[in-house]
C-alpha cells in the first residue's frame, strides 16, 4: 500500500515536471522568431512610414510576443526605437515596456519583443526617432487567454502543498501513536 | 520534549565503519541544509522583491529578475535534494547499515525524511510557476498575492522549508549520538532556529492581504481576519521552535532570525527596485505616489513579535527552573502568548487603520466608535488563532521530534 502511493506520488511529479518543462519551454519559444510573419500592419509614424511584422496570430497574453519593425526604404540615418503597449479600457494591466534589438535586422526589420500581460484589448506605440524627426505610431492588438478554469478547482490544485503536508503529519502522528504501544509492550 | 529514543534503532550492534557511516550521514545532512538555507534566503529575496515589484511597477513578463530568483532558488532546492537522496542511497546500498537512518522510497532510494519533502515542494512551486502566468493573462496584474497559484508557489516553499527542518533535525539527532560531533550537533539545532525564523518571514508576508481586503462583514463593521492569522503563524512557530530545540530562548532567537532577515531585505529591495526601474525603463503606478514610497510596507513584519518569543521563553525558563509539569508549562505558555499577541497584532492594526483613515480623509466621533469596536472584536479573534497554533505545534512536534530519519 505505502509502495503503491510512493509509486503515484512519484509519477505524478514527473508527469508535473514534464509538462512544467513543456509550458516554460512554450514561453521561451513563444519569444523567438520562428518562420516567417503570420500578419503585417502598417502605419505611418511622423514622417516615417512602417511596417510591423507580427510572428503571433492569435496573440497570446502573458507570452513574449517577438515583432519586427520596418521603415520605408529610403530613410536614411540612424533610428531608434521606443515601444509601449497600454491596455484597454477596463484591463486589469501596466504599461508594458517593449525590447527593440536596433543592432540587428531580420529580413522584416528590426527585431524586438513584448509581453502583454492580460487577454484583452491593447494599443502599440511605437516611437521612432531619427534625422527626419520623431514620429509616433499606435496600433490595436488583442490578446487572448486559454478558457478559465473555476476558481474552486484552481484553490484546491494551489492548496496541494498545503493539503500533502497535513496529511503527512496526520500519517506521521498516526504511525507514532501505534509505535509507542508496542514499544511500551 | 517528546521522547525520541524508540525512534532509532539503539539496541543495534553499531560497528566501527557504520558509527563512521553515520557521522558522515550527518555531516552530509548538514551541509545540504546550510546550503538550502542560504538557497531560502535567496527565494525570500525574491519573492519580496517580486511582491514589490508587482505593487508599484505592476507585472510585466514572466522572465523579470525578481522572477528568475525565485526559479532558481525552487530550481535549485530541487537539484540540491535530489543529489543529496541519490547520495544518501549509494551509501546505504554500500553500508546497508544505514538504511536504518533513512527513510526507504519505492524500495529503490535510501534518505532523509526531509529530502523528499524538500523535492516535493520543489515541484509544487515549478509547477505553479506556469499556472500563475496563466492565471494573470486572465485576471490581469492586480491579482491579490492570495490568489491560487501565488498561494501554491509559497505553500511549495513552505513544504520545503519544513523538509530542510526535518533534514536539520536528523542531523543533529545522530550526531548527538555521536560524542564527538557536537559542532554538528549546534549547527544542525541553530540551522533549524534560522528555517523558523525565514519560516515567519514567509508566513508574516503572506498573511499581509488579511489587512486589507480581505475582511469578515458583521452587522455595520468590518472585521480583519489578521489577528486571528497573525496569532496563529506566530504561536505555532514560537511553540514550535521551543518544543524543536532543546536550548534556553530558542523562540527569541527565532524571532531575532526573522528581524534580521526583515533588515536585510529592507535594507537590500529598494535599490534593487530602483536599479531593475532605471535598467527596464518602467514607471512607477499611480499608487505609488499615493503610498508616498515606491516599497509597500508588510505589516506582518513588525519586531513586536519579540514580545511573544520572550514571553514564551521566559515561562519555559521558569519551567524548567521550577521543574514544572508539562501541562503547567503548556497552559502558562498559552496564556502569555496569547496576552502578548492581543498586544502584538491590536498594534499592527491601530497603526495600519490609523494611516488607511487618515488617507481617506478624517477621522469623525462616529467612525472613532465604531473604529474602535472593529479592532476589540478583531482582537478577540487572536484567542482562537494562538489556541489553534499552539496546538498544531504540540501535536506536530511530537511528530516531527520522533521522527529521526
Amino acid at each position: 500500500m505505502r509502495k503503491a502511493i510512493q509509486l503515484i506520488l512519484c509519477l505524478l511529479a514527473i508527469c508535473a515536471l514534464v509538462v512544467t518543462g513543456i509550458a516554460f519551454y512554450q514561453i521561451v519559444l513563444a519569444s523567438t522568431i520562428h518562420g516567417a510573419p503570420v500578419r503585417f500592419l502598417t502605419a505611418q509614424a511622423g514622417p516615417y512610414p512602417l511596417k510591423l511584422a507580427l510572428y503571433n496570430d492569435p496573440i497570446n497574453a502573458g507570452d513574449a510576443i517577438p515583432f519586427d519593425i520596418a521603415v520605408a526604404p529610403g530613410t536614411h540615418g540612424p533610428l531608434t526605437y521606443q515601444v509601449t503597449a497600454s491596455p484597454g479600457p477596463g484591463i486589469p494591466g501596466s504599461l508594458a515596456q517593449g525590447d527593440v534589438n536596433a543592432q540587428q535586422s531580420t529580413p522584416y526589420g528590426v527585431p524586438g519583443s513584448i509581453t502583454l500581460v492580460t487577454r484583452g484589448p491593447w494599443t502599440l506605440h511605437i516611437v521612432i526617432a531619427g534625422p527626419a524627426g520623431r514620429g509616433e505610431a499606435t496600433f490595436p492588438l488583442t490578446a487572448v487567454a486559454p478558457p478559465a478554469i473555476p476558481v474552486w478547482l484552481a484553490w484546491n490544485i494551489g492548496l496541494l502543498p498545503v493539503y500533502g503536508l497535513l496529511l503527512f503529519w496526520i500519517a506521521q502522528t498516526r504511525r507514532n501513536a501505534k509505535q509507542k504501544p508496542e514499544h511500551a509492550k | 520534549m517528546a521522547s525520541v529514543r524508540h525512534a532509532l534503532p539503539n539496541g543495534h550492534v553499531i560497528t566501527g565503519e557504520a558509527v563512521k557511516g553515520i557521522k558522515d550521514l550527518a555531516r552530509l545532512r548538514l551541509v545540504t541544509g546550510l546550503i538550502l538555507i542560504l538557497n531560502s534566503l535567496m527565494g525570500v529575496l525574491g519573492a519580496d522583491w517580486d511582491i514589490q515589484w508587482h505593487a508599484v511597477v505592476g507585472r510585466d513578463r514572466t522572465f523579470t529578475p525578481p522572477h528568475d530568483l525565485i526559479l532558481l532558488a525552487i530550481a535549485l532546492s530541487g537539484i540540491v535534494a535530489l543529489t543529496s537522496i541519490l547520495i544518501e542511497t549509494s551509501w546505504a546500498r554500500r553500508q546497508p547499515e544505514l538504511q536504518a537512518y533513512s527513510t526507504d522510497f519505492m524500495g529503490l532510494l535510501h534518505a532523509s525524511t526531509g529530502s523528499y519533502l524538500i523535492g516535493f515542494g520543489a515541484v509544487c512551486s515549478a509547477v505553479a510557476f506556469p499556472l500563475d502566468t496563466y492565471w494573470h493573462s486572465l485576471y490581469g496584474i492586480d491579482v491579490s498575492l492570495w490568489a491560487p497559484f501565488h498561494t501554491m508557489i509559497y505553500m511549495g516553499s513552505v513544504l520545503s522549508t519544513f523538509g530542510m527542518i526535518y533534514l536539520l533535525l536528523s542531523a543533529a539527532h545522530l550526531s548527538e549520538m555521536q560524542h564527538d560531533l557536537w559542532m554538528t550537533t549546534r549547527l544542525s539545532y541553530a540551522g533549524v532556529v534560522a528555517l523558523l525564523g525565514i519560516l515567519l518571514s514567509k508566513f508574516s508576508t503572506f498573511l499581509t492581504p488579511a489587512l486589507s481586503g480581505h475582511t469578515i462583514h458583521f452587522a455595520s463593521l468590518t472585521l480583519s481576519l489578521f489577528p486571528f492569522l497573525m496569532a496563529f503563524i506566530a504561536v505555532f512557530l514560537c511553540v514550535l521552535t521551543v518544543r524543536l530545540v532543546p536550548w534556553t530562548g530558542t523562540a527569541t532567537m527565532m524571532v531575532l532570525v526573522f528581524l534580521f532577515v526583515f533588515l536585510l531585505m529592507s535594507t537590500s529591495i529598494p535599490p534593487l527596485m530602483s536599479l531593475l526601474v532605471q535598467a527596464e525603463h518602467e514607471t512607477y503606478l499611480a499608487r505609488a505616489t499615493h503610498i508616498g514610497s515606491t516599497i509597500v510596507p508588510l505589516m506582518g513584519q513588525t519586531p513586536l513579535l519579540l514580545l511573544t518569543a520572550l514571553s514564551l521563553d521566559g515561562i519555559v525558563w521558569l519551567g524548567r527552573r521550577g521543574k514544572w509539569l508539562l501541562t503547567k508549562q503548556n497552559v502558562w505558555g498559552l496564556v502569555v502568548a496569547i496576552i502578548s499577541m492581543i498586544v502584538v497584532a491590536g498594534f499592527t492594526l491601530v497603526q495600519y487603520s490609523v494611516r488607511q483613515r487618515a488617507l481617506q480623509g478624517g477621522i469623525g466621533r462616529f467612525f472613532m466608535l465604531a473604529f474602535a469596536l472593529e479592532i476589540a472584536l478583531a482582537l478577540l479573534l487572536t484567542i482562537p488563532g494562538s489556541l489553534l497554533g499552539n496546538w498544531l505545534a504540540l501535536t506536530i512536534s511530537k511528530a516531527i521530534q520522533t521522527q529521526r530519519r
